[in-house]
């Protein structure tokens, strides 16, 4: 497996450079890295806003390296580092995109890991409409996505995710953080939040603090957002929803909903139960 | 003869969930299909909302205990959605989340076709967003959903469906489960009082619901004596 299992890299500054020989090099770009580790082993990172500059810069290099330069290889889409998508400019991208198609039958396996929420429902949407050919596979954790690439060098693939956090800079860490915990908030720990993102529990709380925020900070917000969806979409009562996003009572979660959002969740949704929905920018 | 194709009637959904093959179920906004034990589809037209989003959801504790004899390929044809409410779709994301796993195990591969434009995108994305394992092909042609769903009597049992489905757009609720009703009773001639009883309301309500549907009971009757010609037994 090349240099992830060397856990070394070599970041390079051009396209051109990185098509000449991409095995064993990185090339960080406006928005996300783009990385090769043999001639049928690449991949992306993607941090940041979704703009319709950074996804048409990032297909169309990953099809040069694609349809010009690799072997059939595996493809490994990393998408959780996203934290904002302008969803009408991604719809208008789709619309105007059909370019993966030019990769049929170019690409072996194409694994994508998707953030939680609405971002990760419009990126998975515009995934599955645009690289329909390529027969897309969906994940949601890098595990088993390196897995499902035929790579299981987890702290390998760090060298590279390394590189994208400095990069994009201590934000791209509390992007992670957060999509961690949407995942899990009922039985959620420092320790296994680490755990789950590679990490040591210490880099992690530092990173955090470079960040100007806290794993309880990120953890608040998480849960409240939880609820959000909850008392909009569900039926469920206030109590079951509190156990349900880890704030255990009723009280609790009204104390820290009200917190958060200014009313009660009864408040909330009263107010939102005749409120017409619209298809909300997730960068607001 | 496509088994769907000679069905004219929708199916309650406890004698959908009893005997599949060759049913159909309609909810509100909503028309779920088995053709046989390897093919299931649905047909999702209007706005996908909360409120929608709600009575499909039950739709999983119908697929839960449906008795199927193989995994299935499955047709979704979304593209009489006229508008997707992000909310509802976050929503739907989490609750299959928590169920992916199992419903990926029982599907052998599912095609969704879906509108063009934000509506179709954020369709789209629901399955992938929620972590399914099973096959996924979406895609704004019917023809490419077919394709991928690769099986004989796709196309012919999705057609029969849709036309059934056009059929019952813009039916009230309270309509589509009496004709459900109706169709599935085994006795030609049912009281008022005993079908009132059985979807849970007063005679009164009964007439009350029809007059505003602009039908009769007897009418209703009728109607379903006509159009079940023992199609359900087949």
């Amino acid at each position: 497996v090349g240099w992830l299992r060397s856990s070394s890299v070599i970041a390079v500054d051009t396209p051109e450079t990185f098509l000449a020989s991409p095995a064993g090099h990185c090339l960080v770009r406006e928005g996300y890295l783009i990385w090769c580790a043999t001639p049928r082993l690449a991949g992306l990172i993607q941090w940041g806003a979704l703009s319709t500059v950074s996804m048409h810069d990032m297909l169309g290099l990953g099809t040069r390296l694609v349809c010009d330069v690799l072997d059939t290889p595996n493809l490994l889409v990393d998408f959780r580092g996203v934290d904002c998508v302008q969803t009408v400019d991604v719809s208008g991208f789709v619309e105007r995109t059909r370019v993966a198609t030019a990769a049929r039958g170019r690409v072996a396996r194409l694994v994508v890991v998707l953030p939680a929420g609405l971002s990760g429902i419009v990126i998975g949407g515009a995934v599955a409409l645009i690289a329909a050919p390529c027969r897309p596979m969906f994940a949601s954790e890098i595990g088993p996505a390196l897995a499902s690439v035929g790579h299981e060098h987890l702290a390998a693939y760090d060298v590279v995710d390394q590189i994208a956090i400095d990069a994009r800079g201590p934000r791209l860490i509390a992007s992670r953080v957060r999509n961690e915990l949407e995942r899990n908030l009922v039985d959620v720990t420092v320790e296994g939040c680490a755990a789950a993102l590679h990490t040591s529990e210490r880099t992690m709380q530092r990173r955090l603090r470079e960040a100007g925020t806290s794993f309880g900070e990120q953890l608040r917000r998480a849960r409240v957002g939880a609820a959000w969806e909850l008392l909009r979409f569900s039926d469920l009562k206030i109590d079951a929803i509190a156990a349900r996003v880890g704030l255990g009572t009723a009280s609790r979660m009204s104390a820290v909903f009200r917190a958060e959002m200014g009313v009660t969740p009864t408040q909330f949704r009263a107010m939102t139960a005749q409120a017409v929905s619209e298809l909300p920018s997730q960068c607001g | 003869m496509w088994m769907i194709a000679r069905t004219k009637s929708p199916s309650p959904p406890d004698v959908f969930v009893g005997s599949p093959v060759g049913r159909f179920v309609v909810g509100p906004t909503y028309l779920v299909w088995c053709e046989s034990p390897d093919l299931l589809g649905a047909i999702l037209w209007g706005e996908l909302d909360n409120a929608s989003m709600r009575e499909l959801m039950v739709m999983r504790h119908v697929f839960d205990r449906m008795r199927l004899a193989a995994r299935p390929r499955v047709l979704v044809d979304c593209s009489r959605v006229t508008k997707a409410c992000a909310d509802a779709l976050v929503g739907v994301t989490s609750f299959v989340r928590e169920r992916a796993a199992h419903v990926s195990n029982r599907i052998e591969r599912l095609a969704m076709v879906v509108p063009p434009g934000l509506a179709g995108l954020l369709i789209a994305g629901v399955l992938p967003a929620a972590g399914i394992g099973h096959p996924f092909h979406a895609c704004e042609e019917l023809g490419d959903a077919l394709a991928f769903v690769e099986h004989p009597y796709a196309a012919a049992a999705h057609g029969a469906a849709a036309r059934a489905a056009d059929e019952l757009r813009g039916t009230s609720t309270f309509l589509l489960r009496l004709r459900a009703l109706l169709a599935a009773l085994q006795f030609p001639r049912p009281s008022a009082p005993y079908v009132a009883r059985t979807l849970g309301m007063s005679t009164r309500t009964l007439y009350r619901e029809l007059r505003r549907s602009s039908t009769t009971f007897a009418d209703e009757v009728r109607r379903a004596r006509d159009v079940t010609p023992r199609d359900l037994a087949a």
